[in-house]
């Protein structure tokens, strides 16, 4: 069993370093597949910019390495914690299409982020930092928002979760776009939050990023165990000895934290939550234990080849990445509704 | 003898609804107990009473002399684990890992499950008759099969008491009895009390030490099976009329309804 799993993620993360090399080959200017590995190679070994190769033109190195490769390291960050988080929200929610999107918690995220920028808060010392806090503070009030509104008594019942999120979403979405306008901010720079976008990916957002990503992914998955005791039903997980009510506002304010800190770099993205583990749990079951570290690697699989998709679909421009990830996750949201009614689970 | 569970004075309503009425009762280690009343009598809210789901109004509920709510719940775990009446599991799970569940309490997070966890849960497993279907999905098998792996799950919390709310009302006869034998050769092998509700008043009288019979969230009687489960008794609680039949073959005493049309 073990074994087997191991295998399986060997296999995933084999994939998502051809679907990256492959990523970074692929746009405006096309870069062949032996020039791409042997930048990014020495960029490795030598962990330096300044890299003089011989027969590779300076304009493709600065492509690969400035532009391409912090798009792609940061669209596979994104991409794991929407998978991990939205498989962690599933959890706890008992409901497969839980993800940070439907919840409400990215656009919460968003309308932290867009108030900060609005009252100027964005500048400064406290600069990107700030705008991060405030879009933790948004998911994370967000979330409980949304979690009061669905829950009846100790219960909640799917649809009201769903209702509610979607509401939330909508309305927040709407208020960040009004609040862009009177910022007199142009079109394209509500859009890229509120559909998302990674035009314009820095290293300096990976490196503002990555190490609390790390440790949030790694609160996530050292809860795998509990995450499996609740889906049994919150009842038997408080009798196996869970404590319940406290693993999962964990696991709320662990989620929502992660959700801001993609949101804070990316915009909203929706449905990347759900694909993934809903494929993962036909693949590997339900473990939590196997099921978030796949989910990691392949949401980061997945936004990627999402990505790619939008920055190369239409010639010389491109589409918000979240409308690649709806256009693609929305009918398969509503298969996942059909389904569930019909089998009226949950 | 020393009791492992004592409850005084317990009432507990839903809201305003009061369920549970001045309970009082004791249970004795190493004791087979049957709880047995109508439906809607209460059985399976003092089940959750007791388990810690549910918290009393008023009285107190003492395990080993301790408080419940005072203990930390994976200290509990190892002392109580419970079967519960309805389940339905809607993630996909094999029917090992679910078992292996059980082990929770005693599970180190860095170190994982040991070789010790395996065998238990492959123990308890063949006793529950779930062994051949290991690798199967939870979703995916019977709702008798699905009550065995949960008693299975249950077992491997290695408790010292075990609470079971109707654990046969699914089953067929012949796991009806292979379940009670189960329960009751844990009991007197290894001196596990057990706690369960039963609707099958033959059964219960044929397996339990003691039994507590509820009406309307009240004990309406309790003690030995003989003299709690008379006709006057079953007449009262049920508004059945009754007539007890004594076996000759084997000396055991059956109660049969009447009024059958
Ligand atoms: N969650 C709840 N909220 C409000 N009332 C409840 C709830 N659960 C049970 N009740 C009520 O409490 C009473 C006792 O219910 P309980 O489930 O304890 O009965 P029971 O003896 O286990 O019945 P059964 O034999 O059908 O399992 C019933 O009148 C029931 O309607
Ligand atoms: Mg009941």
């Amino acid at each position: 069993m073990v074994k087997k799993n191991i295998m399986k993620i060997l296999l995933l993360i084999i994939t998502l370093l051809i679907c990256m090399t492959f990523a970074i080959t692929l746009g405006a200017v096309k870069i062949p597949i032996g020039e791409t590995i042997s930048i990014v190679g020495s960029f490795i070994k030598n962990l330096s910019f300044e890299i003089n190769l011989n027969g590779i033109k300076d304009s493709n190195i600065f492509i690969v390495l400035n532009i391409r490769l912090p798009r792609i390291i940061l669209t596979t960050i994104v991409g794991g914690i929407l998978a991990s988080v939205g498989a962690s929200y599933q959890a706890i929610f008992k409901n497969p299409m839980a993800d940070p999107f439907v919840m409400g918690v990215s656009s919460g995220a968003a309308f932290g982020a867009t108030l900060s920028i609005v009252f100027g808060l964005n500048k400064g010392i406290w600069g990107f930092g700030f705008t991060s806090i405030m879009a933790f503070v948004g998911a994370l009030i967000t979330t409980v928002i949304v979690y009061n509104l669905a829950r009846i008594g100790h219960k909640i019942s799917t649809t009201s979760i769903l209702l509610s999120g979607i509401v939330m979403s909508s309305i927040l979405s709407a208020a960040n776009s009004i609040m862009m306008i009177f910022n007199q901010d142009d079109l394209a720079n509500i859009i890229s939050w509120t559909m998302g976008s990674f035009n314009g990916a820095n290293w300096n957002q990976i490196s503002v990023i990555i190490i609390p990503a790390i440790i949030g992914l790694l609160c996530l998955s050292f809860l795998a165990r509990e995450m499996n005791a609740i889906v049994m039903g919150e009842e038997d997980a408080q009798n196996m000895g869970v404590n319940v009510e406290l693993v999962k506002k964990m696991i709320l304010v662990g989620a929502s934290l992660l959700s801001a800190l993609a949101v804070s770099v990316s915009g909203v993205i929706g449905f990347a939550g759900i694909i993934v583990p809903h494929l993962f749990r036909i693949i590997f079951g339900s473990d939590h234990k196997i099921l978030l570290p796949a989910s990691v690697i392949g949401g980061g699989i997945f936004l990627l080849i999402c990505d790619t998709l939008a920055r190369t679909a239409l010639p010389g421009r491109e589409l918000p990445v979240g409308v690649i990830t709806s256009v693609l996750g929305g009918p398969f949201f509503l298969y996942l509704l059909k389904k569930s009614k019909s089998k009226a689970m949950m | 003898m020393k009791s492992i569970l004592t409850i005084k004075n317990l009432t507990f309503s839903y809201d305003k609804i009061s369920v549970l009425k001045d309970i009082s009762f004791n249970v004795s280690s190493r004791k087979f107990i049957s709880i047995l009343g109508p439906n809607g009598s209460g059985k399976t809210t003092l089940l959750k009473n007791i388990c810690g789901l549910l918290k009393p109004n008023e009285g107190t509920i003492l395990l080993h002399d301790k408080e419940i709510s005072n203990l930390n719940k994976k200290d509990f775990a190892k002392v109580i684990s419970v079967v519960h009446q309805y389940n339905n599991i809607g993630f996909s799970f094999s029917v090992f890992d679910t078992v292996l569940m059980g082990r929770f309490p005693y599970i180190n997070k860095f170190k994982g499950e040991t070789k010790k966890d395996i065998k238990i849960v492959e123990e308890a497993m063949q006793n529950t008759g779930v062994w051949n279907l290991r690798d199967k999905d939870i979703r995916e098998i019977s709702g008798g099969e699905r009550q065995r792996v949960m008693i299975a799950r249950a077992l491997v919390q290695e408790p010292e008491l075990l609470i079971l709310d109707e654990p046969i009302s699914n089953l067929d006869v012949k796991f009806q009895i292979s379940i009670l034998n189960l329960c009751k050769k844990l009991n007197e092998k290894k001196g596990l009390t057990i706690i369960t509700t039963l609707h099958d008043i033959n059964l219960a009288a044929r397996y339990s030490d003691s039994i507590l019979l509820l009406d309307k969230g009240q004990i309406a009687a309790q003690g030995k099976p003989e003299n709690v489960l008379t006709p006057k008794n079953i007449e009262d609680v049920y508004e059945v009329e009754v007539e007890i039949l004594n076996s000759e073959k084997n000396g055991f005493s059956y109660i049969i309804p009447q009024n059958i049309v």
